[in-house]
């Protein structure tokens, strides 16, 4: 907690607050896209531009830029910058957001402060020049529990159609995103891939059953909780990979984790699985449903 | 309409239960949390790819408070009162009062230690 003008401030409220708008934007029209911009330019004393709004991706990337980079390159940015600047990014209208509630800011400020967010979630990435104002607008955003870009279903940044494909905050191209979540990629090219990144976690979709018959491998521990598997290959920090294997209650079936390859038995993998050693505690489950 | 495959591993410590990949685990006490109102449910995990989650529910949710820390999500009911952890796929946990953790399954990650499991 800080204090700020008499008033008790969270600042992690803030940052998981303004992290969450930053990246759930409110899908705006076109009109509303244009409006924004217009009064951006307005309220720096510029005149009424173009607005060229693009809502997918590969449209934005494939534009022909090199015909307006004069026009880039004497972008009025700086003169629009030098009035939103202060307001521009997330973590600015974040610090406004606490001064805000701190009545550090008249209520006129407030009140721009509202605008600026609605032009900042419409959209992602804009270029201003002279005549023209090109918007690509906020895109969908997909994340996992942890807050990285993540999704097994669709591009983790989607506008319309097109986007940008990540797993567990790891970014892939389209075709290998497609063969990984399908799980179609076999073993040797998921051993293959030359980004550790990428190859780590392409193998944890081919999944231990699949390593296990591919590449062999050994029981290296039992207990009445599972079993110890250690692979006949190797992980980016040179130790042979070790999986947790046990039968799922709801399942029948076996499942595979990928486990630290320093512990020694099954129970020991659960433990560390389960964070359990934080409340003092080791695996030894009353219930499994 | 899914069907529920069960079966059950009785045995071990008393206050430590599973269901599916998420533990539940009671606790004589917890520091450090902000506990915050419970209202209509409390999500503790969620599959992407299934869409089913693991969720608690009452009848009673003025008796309970929730609160969250990076390992995972606590649960305090009162005494007297109860709730259920249920999820589409797994038998239901019947809750009664006390201190609970709500914890996801973490799997080795040789680049980054440990991440979380989705379902």
């Amino acid at each position: 907690m800080i204090e700020i003008n008499g008033h008790k401030i969270d600042p992690q409220h803030y940052i998981d607050k303004w992290i969450k708008w930053a990246l759930e934007p409110t899908l705006a029209t076109d009109n509303e896209v244009t409006e924004n911009v217009q009064w951006l330019y307005k309220n720096a004393g510029l005149k009424k531009p173009k607005v060229v709004i693009f809502r997918e991706w590969e449209e934005f990337m494939k534009y022909d830029w090199a015909s307006v980079g004069d026009s880039v390159r004497d972008s009025v940015w700086t003169s629009v910058g030098a009035s939103v600047e202060a307001w521009y990014w997330a973590d600015d209208l974040a610090f406004a957001d606490v001064f805000t509630d701190t009545k550090v800011l008249d209520e006129k400020k407030v009140l721009e402060l509202e605008k600026y967010k609605k032009v900042l979630s419409s959209q992602r990435l804009a270029i201003y020049t002279d005549d023209v104002c090109y918007v690509l607008v906020a895109p969908v955003i997909r994340r996992n529990e942890e807050g990285k870009l993540n999704s097994e279903s669709s591009p983790s940044c989607q506008w319309g159609k097109t986007g940008l494909y990540y797993l567990n905050g790891v970014s892939f191209e389209k075709g290998l995103w497609e063969s990984i979540v399908n799980k179609t990629i076999s073993t040797k090219e998921a051993i293959s891939l030359e980004n550790q990144e990428q190859k780590t976690i392409a193998m944890r979709f081919v999944g231990g059953d699949k390593l296990f018959c591919d590449l062999g491998g050994k029981v290296r521990s039992k207990d009445k909780y599972g079993e110890l598997i250690e692979l006949d290959y190797k992980d980016v920090n040179n130790d042979n990979v070790v999986y947790y294997r046990s039968l799922d209650p709801s399942k029948n079936e076996y499942i595979y984790l990928l486990t630290d390859p320093k512990v020694e038995t099954p129970q020991e993998a659960m433990t560390k699985a389960y964070k359990l050693q934080v409340f003092n505690l080791t695996y030894k489950p009353s219930l499994r449903t | 309409m899914i069907m529920k495959k069960v079966k059950k591993y009785i045995g071990g410590d008393k206050n430590q239960n599973y269901q599916g990949d998420v533990s539940v685990i009671r606790l004589d006490s917890i520091k450090n949390i902000v506990f915050k109102p419970f209202k209509k449910e409390l999500k503790v995990a969620l599959g992407e790819v299934t869409g089913h989650s693991h969720r608690v529910i009452t009848k009673t949710p003025e008796k309970l408070s929730w609160g969250q820390d990076e390992n995972g999500y606590y649960l305090k009911i009162e005494d007297g009162a109860k709730a259920s952890l249920v999820h589409e796929e797994h038998e239901t946990h019947e809750l009664d009062g006390g201190i609970y953790f709500f914890g996801s399954q973490w799997e080795y990650d040789p680049l980054e230690q440990f991440r979380k499991v989705m379902d």
